[in-house]
This record gives C-alpha cells, sequence and structure tokens, in this order.
C-alpha cells in the first residue's frame, strides 16, 4: 500500500468536495481526520500483529480443553513476550536522543 | 502531567513495595492458580502490551502537542513509563511460570501471591493504556 498516494488522492479529493451533507463537517477537516488514520495505519498493524501470536494460543488452548501445555508453547510465549519489551525499550531509548 | 506523575507513582509503589494489596480493578484471585490460568494471564498482557507496542510505533510527538484525533503520535514520558511496568510485570510473570514449570500442581499459598503479584502488575499496565486511551477509548 503507497500511503503517500493515497493522502495525495485524499487531498486532492477534499479540495474538489462540498461539505459532508450528513454531518455538516467541513470536507477539510473529514480529510486531515483520514490522514491522520491512514498515518496512524502502520502503527495499528505492528500492534495487531504483536497481538495476533497471543490471541492465537489463546484460542488453541480453549480448542484442546485447557490442554497441552508444552514446554515449547511456555518457550514460545516468553520469547514473544521478551521480544515486545525489547521494542518498547528500543524505542524509549531512539526517543532520548530526539527531541520531543 | 500530574495524572502521569501519579501513574508512575502507582508503578513504583508496587515495585517497591511488591504490594498484593491494592489492586485498581479490585480483581479477586482465589486458589487454586492452575497452569492454564498462568498460560492465558501471559496471553493477555502479550495482548495489552501489543497496544504499548503499537502505541511506541507512532511518530514521537512534537514538545508541548496535546494528543488528539488529527496529532496522533506517542508521547516519550509516557513511552518510558509503560516501559518501566513492562519490566516489572515480565519479571513477575516469569516469576509464576518458573514456579508452575515446575510445580505443576502448583497451589499452595505462594504460587497465588506469585500470580498476584504478576497479575497486578499487568493490570496497572492496562490500567495506565486505559487512563491515555492506548488502543481506543473503552
Amino acid at each position: 500500500m503507497d500511503l503517500s498516494k493515497i493522502i495525495a488522492a485524499v487531498g486532492s479529493a477534499a479540495a474538489t468536495m462540498e461539505p459532508i451533507a450528513t454531518t455538516g463537517m467541513p470536507v477539510g477537516k473529514f480529510a486531515s481526520y483520514l490522514v491522520a488514520f491512514i498515518n496512524a495505519l502502520p502503527a495499528i498493524e505492528k500492534g495487531f500483529a504483536s497481538a495476533q501470536p497471543f490471541i492465537a494460543a489463546g484460542l488453541v488452548l480453549i480448542a484442546s480443553g485447557g490442554k497441552g501445555i508444552t514446554d515449547a508453547a511456555w518457550e514460545k510465549q516468553l520469547a514473544l513476550l521478551t521480544e515486545q519489551t525489547s521494542i518498547l525499550d528500543q524505542q524509549v531509548a531512539k526517543d532520548d536522543t530526539t527531541n520531543g | 502531567m500530574k495524572r502521569l506523575i501519579a501513574a508512575a507513582g502507582i508503578v513504583s509503589l508496587l515495585l517497591l513495595s511488591g504490594c498484593t494489596a491494592f489492586n485498581p480493578f479490585a480483581v479477586h484471585v482465589t486458589q487454586p492458580v492452575n497452569a492454564v490460568m498462568v498460560y492465558q494471564l501471559g496471553n493477555t498482557y502479550g495482548t495489552a502490551k501489543a497496544l504499548a507496542v503499537g502505541y511506541a510505533a507512532l511518530p514521537l510527538c512534537p514538545p508541548a502537542v496535546q494528543i488528539n484525533v488529527t496529532d496522533v503520535c506517542h508521547d516519550k514520558t509516557l513511552l518510558k513509563a509503560i516501559a518501566a511496568d513492562v519490566h516489572a510485570a515480565d519479571s513477575a510473570y516469569a516469576a509464576v511460570v518458573e514456579f508452575v514449570r515446575t510445580n505443576p500442581a502448583g497451589t499452595s499459598l505462594g504460587f497465588g501471591q506469585l500470580f498476584d503479584t504478576a497479575k497486578q502488575a499487568i493490570t496497572v499496565l492496562v490500567s495506565i493504556e486505559q487512563q491515555y486511551n492506548i488502543g481506543g477509548p473503552r
């Protein structure tokens, strides 16, 4: 997905459209919301990708009737949790070297 | 900022005291605790932490910018507070997992306390995320 093309298309559409009839929201404002949402999509995708293995593991456990927590399953879960913490630590370290 | 300091204070208190009495959601854990409960706590924790991962992936907020619907960004002070709680929760959860793996039938009081401590550390993470609408309003 080429986000810059989508944003450009939204911007040019906003310049030609009338205010949205149902809400009365100015098109420019609607477009800015849409652009903000599109800009947030990569972060949303990262969050979802990070959650997905845990949701899947929970569903597998339920499907198995609460059995089958193997050593491998524990190790995988702990490794995933460690990986998440590492991502957060890396971002904190990066922020510390950036103005914000 | 005051709310952030308060949230960080709660996290610090929990870390320093190993407190098991405080619980923002008044969740009471009863015995017995078993491996399935621990494993699912880990999955819940991972899902909650995924919200923090998504939040961290947002652009860094410029100085003095209030987060709103069009300035979607992450606050570095808040992220730091989340990371600190995550480290506490990781340690607490790892301790429970270690116990349940070496004592599969563990129903002792000690096990329950470990579980409670891990659960509370994770609850603090969730409460911080809720307070700041990370992952959207609930």
